[in-house]
């Protein structure tokens, strides 16, 4: 059995609550749905909050520093697509800012830290989960995360 | 829709400062905390404590915040701890190594006696 919900986001920051929102619904309606047999019945609450993380994560990045101004913002298309499906559940986040591969993002936490940023480690959250990058030919941002049922919480951190 | 929502409840002794948060940080709420830290610094304050009993959300907006915080008290000698976190937030604050920067006690009574 194969389910799939799509999601359309402004580029506005006020819209994240309602994406958590909505994947964590996705996440809880797993358990009423009739996976196979031998599939997990669910994820944990460590698990669910990682996956939602990262997903705001890289739907803040995208709205934050994916677009040069405000009338290129205005114009943001944010489209996040869960999927499920028995072995895994995959989102797919696709936008229209500037080429951007989040998984090629390193995070120097040491600096971060010695100089008291308050950006830089937001993108470590995707390194919980599958991720995979890829620039459309029509100029879209497509990130895939994915998680396999069978993981446990925190054997990716 | 309903947009994230922070409540900050503050409490100043001398130079002692507790923050009580209820709600989310996330990048929409975390302006609105990231002034209230400010004003309480330029205040005086050197020995921060934020409990997080009631937070149940925290992105990486969030700690940018603290972590602001965290540097602009350290360099006046002073001091930021954390109360009371939620497994979940706990989580998001070891994947981004904040909790290895600060102490952080299990309820507020305990973050207040060690403040």
């Amino acid at each position: 059995m194969r389910t799939e919900i799509q999601l359309t986001i402004s580029g506005d920051v006020s819209e994240l609550k309602g994406v958590r929102e909505a994947v964590r619904a996705f996440l809880d309606s797993t358990k009423r749905i009739d996976l196979a047999e031998d599939a997990a019945e669910g994820l944990d609450s460590i698990q669910q909050s990682r996956i939602i993380l990262a997903i705001d994560e890289a739907v803040a990045n995208i709205i934050e520093h994916g677009f040069p101004d405000a009338a290129a913002l205005a114009q943001a298309r944010i489209r996040l697509t869960m999927r499920k499906t028995p072995e895994h559940v995959e989102f797919e986040i696709c936008d229209n800012g500037v080429a951007f591969n989040p998984l090629e993002h390193k995070s120097d936490t040491e600096f971060y830290y010695e100089e008291g940023l308050e950006n830089g480690v937001g993108l470590i959250t995707l390194t919980t989960l599958d991720c995979s990058y890829r620039r459309s030919d029509d100029a879209q941002n497509i990130l895939t995360l994915r998680r396999n049922w069978g993981e446990t919480g925190g054997d990716k951190a | 829709m309903a947009e994230a929502q922070i409540k900050i409840e503050e409490k100043i002794a001398g130079k002692k400062a507790v923050l009580q948060l209820t709600g989310e940080l996330d990048a929409k709420t975390t302006p609105e905390l990231k002034a209230r830290l400010d004003a309480v610094v330029a205040s005086g304050a050197d020995a921060l404590l934020i409990d997080m009993a009631r937070l149940t959300y925290i992105s990486s907006a969030g700690c940018g915040a603290l972590n602001a915080t965290l540097k602009a008290l350290k360099d006046k000698g002073g001091k930021l701890i954390l109360s009371s976190l939620t497994k979940e937030v706990r989580d998001t604050m070891d994947l981004m190594f904040f909790t290895k920067r600060v102490a952080v006690y299990t309820n507020l009574a305990e973050g207040e006696k060690n403040l």
